[in-house]
């Protein structure tokens, strides 16, 4: 008496049994089942790649006075391991030259058991790796990954934001940038009341100007879009307007511009 | 009668015909397989024991053909073709008519043993695939009947746009809120349909995406994010699988960075899902959305505009990339995209023959039907892996049960049935002939313990 058992690996490396029910010696297959979870359908496909175990017949044939040579793939009636008969297709021929001219065919059969068997191991691997074949479900590595090009989520960058307090025509302080950011948007954020005239930001880089923002006259939270490239190792800085509005209505406001950015280096060839 | 007379021809790999009739010790034999190359073992003996110039024994080599033909001169048919792949030649013997030459012959099947599997565009093209599926993935999926992406509104909400005229429309499917890290603030959020009245796509919802896309040789960037998980693919290379609820992943942007490209065209993929979210019952503001900005080093080697080739946008029915055009989807198809086995086979043939390789083989199946004429069915779960041969991808195909795979016996012409379809046996044979010791002489079954 045997007992078989099906060793399946599932989820993180769990090993989990699955016996035929058997008693004796036992014997094991291994199933990897790496996509199963949980641990009923590790069970199950154990419980599957039992069922398509048994033994199993190939049959090679002799022949003797048969008219028509079957083609691959037909069906034939012959008799089996027990001398019962079935019907087998015929897999593989082979041709024997005999020295005077003449050839004779020998036919390999396999069971439809078998047939059916090998089918079922497909259902097993489906199970085992979600796909039929072995298909893998990671993703391509990404070659050359020395040269470092962005891959995976993109780290996003902060700009600090610049805040005046008491507003009047300023001069913002520089900020360097470590490494070259897009810069996407820009916000202006005022305190307390609206003002009753525009007021704008110069955006400089590396002491030019490169944009000019506004914030209109009532409005207290303004975004303009952009796409402003500032190099690694270049300075930024924003300085205000306040236009036409009174500077002794303005001690009590405030100003916030934020920036929203992006990495921008390609790393080409670093 | 069981014996038929027989022949075997010798010719050169183009079939030539060299030798008519190869004098042959008995024993010898040729064998073909179901889906796979039989392999053979032929002695050739010198024709009359003397040296005469055009006897086989001088004459055969390595890859050369041997064809058995049977009933010779009466009703010929071809029963089998075979490439010499070994040849061992007993070119000295005391007693001349000893020389012999054993030949290891395969069916010229086995000439798909010597052509490997290339990535989808070709050996040296980039970026390569190290294994082909035959799902979303592939470029030869059919997209012609895909409609046009529907384009949701911008990822960047603001008040004035890049030119300084007040921003118009909605603030779009994400209300405005942009991805951490976006580059580009034109790029705009897309779906396979619109959403609905709650700004939703329904709970479950598949959609896919297309993009032919032209590049330089050189670096290319793809910067993209989706919610609620998107998969992107590159030339059928898989590089993206999405994320797994509750992780979000459209508020973090993504790079799909390749250092190089060939030149010429590419083709990009993705596909999303929308999940449920159990706090949200009622399935309100659940939108499927997915923006991608590719950028090349043309102009510099920052991500700015001018090095912007493509972006989804505004416009996806327009012919300009950079206005978002050219983006196809498919929604909730009833079954997923994928290939006919003739179609997925068909596109590695079609590459392995522009490579040089298979000269003078043509299919005699189609991407629709198979070499009986019966319709193939679309799968989206067979896979072939690069640098393989064509021959095992054979063997794998047969026994996944995508295909039954054989070389015409007189012809270079590839056959490829359903799976199981090869002969009669899976389809109804009626009533099989039955051999008993009347038509066998002898009969040995072979039982394997699995």
């Amino acid at each position: 008496m045997t007992e078989t058992i099906a060793s399946v690996q599932w989820a993180n490396g769990r090993i989990t049994r699955v016996s035929d029910g058997g008693t004796g010696t036992k014997r094991a297959i291994t199933v990897a089942a790496n996509a199963a979870t949980p641990e009923a359908q590790a069970i199950a496909a154990g419980e599957a790649a039992l069922a398509e175990l048994g033994a199993r017949d190939s049959i090679t044939a002799t022949l003797a006075d048969v008219a028509e040579w079957p083609d691959m793939g037909d069906a034939v009636t012959v008799p089996g391991f027990g001398g019962a008969t079935a019907t087998e297709r015929l897999v593989a021929r082979q041709f024997v030259l005999d020295g005077n001219g003449f050839v004779e065919l020998r036919p390999t059969f396999r069971s439809q058991e078998e047939e059916l068997a090998l089918r079922a191991q497909i259902a097993v691997d489906r199970m085992a790796t979600g796909v039929a074949g072995g298909r893998s479900s990671a993703v391509s590595p990404l070659r050359q990954s020395d040269q470092g090009v962005p891959s995976g989520v993109l780290r996003p960058v902060t700009v600090p934001p610049w805040s005046f307090a008491g507003l009047d025509n300023r001069t913002g302080h520089d900020w360097r940038a470590t490494t070259s950011v897009i810069l996407t948007k820009v916000e202006l954020l005022l305190e307390d009341a609206a003002l009753p005239e525009d007021l704008s930001v110069n955006v400089l880089a590396n002491g030019s100007v490169v944009a000019n923002v506004d914030l209109p006259a009532g409005e207290t939270h303004w975004a303009t879009l952009g796409g402003l490239l500032l190099v690694g190792g270049s300075t930024l800085r924003c300085d205000l307007l306040i236009g036409s509005n009174d500077p002794a209505d303005m001690t009590d406001h405030g100003l916030t511009v934020q920036f929203t950015a992006a990495p921008a280096d390609m790393h080409v060839g670093s | 009668m069981t014996i038929r007379p027989g022949r075997l021809d010798l010719l050169a790999a183009d079939e030539t015909l060299l030798i008519e009739g190869l004098a042959v010790e008995g024993g010898s034999d040729l064998s073909d397989e179901l889906s796979d190359a039989g392999a053979g073992r032929v002695t050739v003996i010198p024709d009359d024991g003397v040296d005469a110039s055009d006897d086989g024994f001088r004459t055969v080599d390595t890859g050369q053909l041997v064809r058995l033909v049977l009933n010779p001169g009466v009703s010929e048919t071809v029963q089998l073709t075979g490439l010499v792949e070994v040849a061992q030649k007993t070119v000295l013997a005391r007693v001349p008519s000893e020389r012999r030459a054993v030949l290891t012959v395969r069916d010229w099947l086995a000439e798909f043993d010597q052509a490997p599997i290339s990535p989808p565009f070709g050996a040296d093209s980039l970026p390569a695939a190290v294994e082909i599926a035959s799902d979303w993935t592939h470029p030869a999926v059919d997209t012609s009947t895909w409609g046009n992406a529907v384009y949701l509104g911008p990822a960047f909400g603001g008040d004035v746009d890049q030119f300084g005229n007040p921003v118009s429309g909605g603030l779009g499917a994400k209300n405005g809120v942009s991805p951490d890290g976006a580059p580009d603030s034109f790029v705009g959020w897309i779906a396979a349909s619109a959403v609905d009245g709650n700004g939703s796509h329904p709970v479950d919802d598949i959609h896919y995406l297309h993009l032919d896309l032209t590049c330089s040789a050189g670096l290319l960037i793809g910067a993209m994010t989706g919610d609620d998980s998107w998969a992107w693919a590159f030339d059928g290379a898989l590089f993206e699988e999405g994320v797994a609820d509750p992780a979000i992943q459209w508020q973090s942007m993504y790079s799909l960075g390749l250092p190089a490209v060939t030149a010429g065209s590419h083709v990009f993929r993705a596909r999303g899902t929308n999940f449920a979210n159990p706090a949200n019952p009622t399935n309100v503001y659940n939108p499927m959305a997915f923006c991608a900005t590719f950028y090349q080093a043309d102009a510099s080697v920052w991500l700015e505009w001018d090095n912007v080739i493509a972006r989804t946008g505004s416009d996806p029915s327009s012919a300009d990339p950079l206005l978002g055009g050219g983006w196809k989807a498919l929604r909730n198809p009833a079954s997923p995209p994928g290939l006919t086995w003739g179609r997925f086979y068909r596109a590695a043939f079609d590459v392995t023959q522009d490579e040089g390789f298979l000269a003078g083989w043509t299919l005699g199946f189609t991407d629709t039907l198979d070499s009986a004429g019966n319709p193939w069915a679309v799968r989206d779960d067979m896979v072939m892996r690069v640098n393989d041969t064509h021959l095992k991808f054979f063997a794998q195909s047969a026994a996944s049960g995508w295909a039954d795979v054989a070389a015409r016996p007189a012809d270079r012409v590839l056959d490829a049935w359903r799976p199981g379809e090869r002969g009669d046996f899976w389809t109804s044979p009626g009533s099989p002939p039955a051999w008993g010791a009347g038509q066998v002489s002898q009969l040995d079954v072979t039982r394997r313990l699995r």
